[in-house]
């Protein structure tokens, strides 16, 4: 073969827009470089072939992404386990205000109860001191009390904060389905659609966050994201996930395809915003609600078997100080004075006997004498607080380890799909000077054919 | 490694807000001068706080009951020496009244003195403290004396707790220091039959009166000794539990309290380091710009 001027002018004309699509998919990287979920592309620039075996100039075939489904599908457990870390140690955080506010908490409370018992020793028959004891048992049982209710709201409240979790995973899920729709129909009339799977990516890296995830695709573009034990996209369809209450008062979690069966996959959410709920709720709190249940047991039933045996001032015995719960569970929140000693401070039994009234003391010394000694087997004030204490500081230290490892895995995966601008910056002049160099081809092909025209 | 602007922001901001997150917990101790404020700060150092502040009150509320039981002691020994006192008065005139010297005229005058000393003596008798009537037993409600000198208390004992477990008496007993219920003597009796003897002129009666005087005062006596012994038992045991107190304080603030000079260090480091990385964002960033204008 030989060369000729008009295929110079042509390869000249090739390598201009070769390199305009190379400057075209810089200009890309450097504007999304701070957009979410953006995978940087590079042009795919080929040498054309000519039937003869020479060159025929360049062509860009297409933009490549960079992407890699290794350090994408590490991220996405990272940021799963990131997110149930975030949702527990917020709800915990919630707990310990709660269960032990700086002052005034139940520990204080129970501090003030026994040392107004100790005033009734020496002053056995002073209404005063009676009525002292009388108010800081009432505000003893109402901080017991109300400490298991807010407990109980907060575990209502965290109902409400998951089912928003999932309405708003079922939105993105939706559009995952919609936008694999989308990607294979551009496959199909031979586009590559990189700006459509980096949405894809991005929503379903909200997803993992919410649920935690895993994406497979397959060599025929087939997609699924996994979650919790089950496919919640798969192509265009995408399941629903619900949130609702079970019989014990746990939260259950179900998720179904459109006229498809609904499955319970509430044990398999362990990651996300989701998982991090469901632990906090169903076992953080819950372990909580039993101390305290065991201390309210415990303190209702230890007082109330002295007070009990001995005389009020009126001479009356047998009347409890609190009522007395009948069983363990739910003691806290029922905590409240007995019905015969409240508003009544001569109910409060200071002495054994009758014949010891009004100066006998000997009951309220055993009354005082129980803030010394153990409640019940266990679960005493500190125990409970100690578990609260332990539960929130467990997940705030994992909360910090997964911030650092989500940290990590979102860098090696930005470290192969990231935009570097130094590197955008290189490219950019590289491919400025190879457009100016294409140009000067094109003058230099143009001078030639115009001497050759004025030598015809 | 490729290193995309991306990462290093990432990076950069993330320890940027660990040591914020520092300077913010290193801020709150220094402020509050506390290192445990929450259970989550140490959860065994916290459950150990709360069962030290509570031994803390239970040791306040005993050290109060202690003194205020205390003061009710001496008021009752306070109480009995005065009785002690009218006692020496009234053996004081039934000597002088013994001898011959006397007439009935001064007699009678001296049994009209002794009666103001059974009045005297029934009011000491029925003495208040902070919670009643001292000399009552547990009948501290209703005087343990009525005008006429009959004894309506009770043998009944109360008693505080000054550790665990350790009970002291807080009264002690009228019945026992004034009435014959011990197999003692009935002090107000015997002060009612001499001022019967004097206005009778009887010196029989008058004589034999000198004795039961004596016997009265030590009877009277021996009881103001109880309430002495008592109450210094008490007083030792408040100097006791302040002891105890303190110890016990020392220790909690050398678990919570921040160590002013170790906290400022410490702010001083972390506020470093905080300047540090966020002086390394802004080069991070410069260098971005910096980028795109060689560019």
């Amino acid at each position: 073969m030989s060369g000729s001027l008009f295929g110079l002018l042509n390869i000249a004309q090739s390598g201009l827009a070769a390199q305009t699509a190379a400057l075209d998919a810089t200009g890309q990287n450097v504007a999304n470089v701070n957009t979410p979920g953006y995978s940087r592309v590079t042009a795919n620039l080929e040498t054309v072939a000519t039937a003869d075996g020479y060159s025929g100039g360049v062509v860009a075939t297409g933009m490549d992404r960079s992407f890699d489904s290794l350090t994408y599908g590490s991220m996405l457990t990272e940021q799963g386990l990131g997110g149930a870390a975030d949702a527990r140690s917020g709800a915990l955080t919630q707990t310990e205000s709660v269960v032990a506010p700086t002052s005034g908490g139940i520990g204080d409370n129970i501090d003030s109860f026994f040392s107004s018992l100790q005033t009734l020793e020496t002053s056995p028959s002073d209404p005063s001191a009676r009525a002292g004891v009388l108010a800081s048992a009432g505000q003893l049982a109402q901080s017991i009390s109300s400490t298991a209710n807010q407990l109980g709201t907060q575990r209502a409240g965290l109902v409400t904060e998951a089912q928003g979790v999932a309405t708003s995973l079922n939105e993105n899920l939706a559009q995952i389905a919609a936008l694999n729709t989308q990607i294979s129909a551009a496959r199909g009339s031979g586009n590559e659609p990189t700006d459509l799977e980096d949405q894809r990516d991005q929503l379903a890296s909200q997803v993992s966050t919410q649920i935690g995830a895993q994406v497979l695709t397959d060599a025929n573009g087939d997609y699924t994201l996994l979650s919790s034990g089950t496919a919640l996209v798969t192509n265009g369809s995408a399941a629903t996930v619900a949130v609702a209450i079970d019989t014990s008062n746990n939260l259950q979690i179900s998720s179904s395809f459109s006229g498809g069966l609904q499955s319970n996959i509430t044990q398999n959410v362990n990651s996300g915003t989701l998982g991090g709920i469901r632990e906090a709720r169903d076992t953080d709190i819950p372990q909580v609600s039993t101390q305290l249940d065991q201390l309210a047991y415990n303190l209702s039933t230890s007082v109330n078997a002295v007070q009990s045996a001995g005389y009020g001032l009126d001479g009356v015995t047998g009347r409890n100080m609190f009522t007395q719960p009948a069983l363990v569970l739910g003691a806290a929140s029922a905590m409240a004075l007995d019905p015969s000693v409240a508003n009544d401070p001569a109910a409060i039994a200071a002495s054994t006997t009758a014949a010891g009234l009004p100066g006998g003391n000997d009951n309220a010394v055993a009354l005082a004498a129980l803030a010394s000694q153990p409640l019940g087997a266990s679960a005493t004030p500190s125990d409970a607080f100690a578990t609260i204490g332990t539960l929130a500081s467990s997940a705030n230290s994992e909360q910090s380890l997964r911030q650092a490892t989500v940290t990590q895995a979102q860098s090696i995966n930005s470290s192969e799909s990231g935009v570097s601008l130094d590197e955008e910056m290189t490219n950019l002049d590289q491919f400025q000077r190879a457009y100016e160099a294409s140009s000067q081809v094109l003058q230099t092909a143009n001078t030639l054919l115009g001497e050759l025209m004025q030598d015809l | 490694m490729r290193i995309t602007d991306n990462m290093r922001l990432a990076t950069v901001l993330l320890d940027q807000s660990r040591a914020s997150q520092s300077v913010y917990t290193l801020s709150e101790e220094s402020a509050s001068g506390n290192l445990i404020s929450a259970p989550s700060d140490d959860p065994a150092g916290y459950a150990t706080l709360v069962s030290m502040d509570s031994r803390l009150s239970i040791m306040q509320g005993r050290s109060t009951a202690a003194s205020t039981a205390s003061n009710n002691l001496d008021a009752a020994s306070s109480a009995l020496s005065s009785a002690g006192d009218l006692l020496s008065q009234a053996k004081q005139l039934a000597l002088e009244a013994a001898t011959g010297t006397d007439s009935a005229a001064d007699r009678t005058n001296a049994g009209v003195q002794v009666s103001a000393l059974v009045t005297q003596m029934i009011s000491l008798g029925n003495t208040q403290g902070t919670d009643g009537y001292l000399f009552g037993g547990t009948s501290t409600g209703t005087p343990p004396f009525n005008a006429a000198g009959v004894y309506g208390g009770n043998n009944g004992v109360t008693q505080v707790e000054v550790a665990d477990g350790v009970l002291t008496n807080s009264n002690v007993s009228g019945a026992d220091a004034f009435t014959s219920s011990a197999g003692g003597n009935n002090v107000i009796a015997d002060l009612q039959s001499l001022a019967a003897s004097l206005s009778t002129n009887n010196v029989v009666g008058i004589t034999s009166s000198i004795a039961t005087m004596d016997t009265d005062s030590a009877q009277v006596s021996a009881v103001m000794v109880q309430a002495g012994a008592h109450s210094s038992s008490l007083q030792a045991s408040t100097q006791l539990i302040s002891n105890l107190t303190t110890s016990t304080e020392t220790a909690r603030s050398s678990l919570d309290s921040a160590a002013t000079a170790q906290v400022y260090t410490e702010l001083q480091t972390t506020q470093t380091a905080y300047q540090t990385s966020l002086s390394v964002t802004q080069q991070i960033l410069s260098l971005q710009s910096f980028a795109s204008s060689v560019a």
